[in-house]
């Protein structure tokens, strides 16, 4: 008779008999004078396969069975050797799991994601079976070869959204386009259940969450990152399986930057064109250094100092104001007519440093109401009877 | 040829297998390795075996077990309940079988006591009961299923399992 394997042409080579087969023949259990086994009249069906599956979020688990169709007589034990791999290569040790004849062998990896990361996981398992010695006079192992799993494909947790916003004080959430809020969602990216947010700080940005546990949140700013560095780190977490880090800046309106050739000092109040005036403009900007026009902002004064005698009356601050622009100014005036002592004078060359009276300045921008927003400039209003200066 | 001649003798191949002699040489020869044809009985004992060792996987994990078995559920593409039911046919299907081979031990084993080869047409038909069994709890798999969880699982063992699996047939030469 010819087996099956000239008749089709595909003769395959087996591994090299074990050094100690020859023994086992001893143990044959051949029919008297017919030189064969029952055995030797079965044909057997050897099986092998792999699986891949995702547990859960932070879990995938590989395995690989051996298995034998129309064992009636020989009862092979079926041997499976399984490994786990991540993108075609090995990460764990060969497993090998055995079972009575007529059962499957199983053998089984589980990786937990957080530790060995995103990737294709895959069984790779090797299948070979056992006859029973004292059946078969040949006792040689049958080796069927390797199977591998259809590939498990993880990626990791991801988060969307604004990666910086603003700074504005407190109690401010918005101003003139300027948001101190950003919405955010987590991206399973196959993983499942409800991810927790963690918020990490590696400066002085500082935010904090609507909810963390839950798909979506809205961060809100807390304080200004240190300079422009994103020096908050988000991550959202399935079940273990932590996102790559989403990293934040918290930026804020910084200062006032002079604008070059200012003070300008004239002849002149607005209101009847003596004495003097002195005007400044600054250029408002971040802590990336940007320019921000459109915020609203005021100023305050602090307690007033008289000099020299003085009766001049204190200023009072200008009313917040919205602008469109990211320049502000600032007009000092005195009047020669207004009785002032000492009084006021047009501009002297060189200008004169008798003080008539000063206060602390500030000036805050995010908002309209006095007492919100975020300070920008501070400094001292001086009056000198013939100009004026922010000191 | 009697045993008192085929143990010298195979002790002579088995000792120029250790010397070298190409693997060739050894007797037992094999069919090339393949998937299985489309709703092969055997992928379905390998499928249902399986169920028992998820299962028994599932049992020993206590912090993972049940979400095992959904997943699985999952990658079948049928629910919790049908994937239930596959395994309650799974179940059935392999109690069926060791009677089966029990009585398969038996006979070959007084036949051979009583200096017979066993029949190789007995042995055969043990081999049809088993093939019928699984071929039953296909059928019983189809009608416990919901016709949705049916067609997907089917899809799936002829589908992206099948194309797993790696079969051969191992037929003894004469």
């Amino acid at each position: 008779m010819r087996n099956r394997s000239e008749a089709s042409g595909k003769r395959r080579l087996l591994p090299r008999r074990p050094m100690w087969a020859p023994i086992f023949i001893l143990a044959c259990c051949a029919i008297p004078g017919s030189g064969q086994t029952p055995c030797d009249e079965e044909s057997v069906v050897f099986n092998g396969q792999s699986y891949a599956v995702r547990l859960d979020s932070n879990h995938v688990k590989t395995y690989g069975s051996s298995w034998v169709v129309n064992d009636q007589l020989e009862l092979w034990t079926p041997y499976d050797g399984a490994w786990q791999q991540l993108n075609g290569t090995d990460i764990t040790t060969e497993a090998i799991g055995s079972a009575n004849p007529g059962a499957t062998a199983s053998s089984a990896w589980t990786s937990t994601l957080s530790g060995t990361g995103p990737g294709s996981y895959t069984d790779y398992s090797y299948h070979w079976f056992v006859p029973n010695q004292s059946c078969s006079s040949d006792t040689s192992t049958d080796y069927l070869g390797y199977t591998r799993s259809a590939a498990v494909a993880i990626q990791q947790p991801a988060i969307s959204g604004a990666n910086a916003f603003w700074w504005l004080g407190s109690g401010v959430l918005s101003d003139g386009g300027y948001y101190a809020q950003a919405a955010w969602s987590a991206d399973p990216n196959g993983a499942t259940g409800t991810p927790t947010w963690s918020v990490y700080y590696y400066g002085s940005g500082q935010v904090s969450l609507s909810c963390t546990n839950c798909t979506s949140t809205t961060a809100t700013s807390l304080a200004a990152s240190l300079g422009c560095t994103a020096d908050i780190k988000i991550t959202v977490n399935y079940g273990g399986f932590t996102s790559n880090p989403f990293w934040v800046t918290i930026a804020a309106p910084a200062q006032l930057v002079l604008v070059s050739g200012y003070p300008q000092d004239k002849d002149g109040n607005p209101n009847d064109s003596t004495g003097w005036t002195s005007v400044y403009e600054w250029n408002l900007t971040d802590t990336c250094g940007y320019q921000d026009p459109g915020l609203d902002g005021y100023e305050l004064f602090g307690q007033w100092t008289q000099y020299n005698g003085s009766n001049w009356p204190s200023a009072q601050p200008e009313p917040p104001a919205s602008n469109s622009a990211s320049i502000w100014n600032d007009e000092m005036a005195k009047g020669e007519t207004y009785g002032l002592n000492p009084p006021a004078r047009p501009l002297q060359n060189p200008l004169t440093s008798i003080q008539a009276e000063s206060a602390p300045w500030t000036f805050t921008v995010g908002s309209l109401t006095v007492g919100l927003g975020l300070q920008v400039g501070s400094n001292t209003s001086m009056y000198y009877v013939d100009h004026g200066r922010h000191q | 040829m009697c045993k008192r001649c085929c143990v010298p003798l195979l002790l002579i191949v088995g000792s120029l297998a250790i010397v070298g002699v190409p693997a060739a040489s050894q007797e037992r020869v094999q069919a090339g390795t393949s998937a299985p044809a489309v709703d092969d009985p055997g992928l379905y004992l390998g499928l249902f075996s399986f169920q028992q060792i998820l299962r028994k996987d599932a049992a020993g994990d206590r912090a993972n077990g049940d979400g095992l078995l959904r997943a699985v559920a999952r990658d079948y593409h049928i629910s919790d309940a049908d994937f239930a039911a596959l395994g309650k046919v799974a179940d059935a299907v392999l109690a069926k079988l060791p009677p089966i081979h029990a009585a398969a031990k038996a006979y070959s084993s007084s036949e051979v006591a009583a200096g017979r080869m066993p029949d190789r047409a007995k042995i055969e038909e043990f081999q049809r009961q088993e093939a019928d069994i699984v071929r039953g709890g296909m059928r019983d798999l189809e009608a416990a299923l919901s016709p949705e969880g049916w067609r997907n699982l089917h899809a799936y063992i002829n589908g992206a399992y099948r194309l797993t699996v790696v079969r051969k047939e191992q037929i003894r030469a004469k």
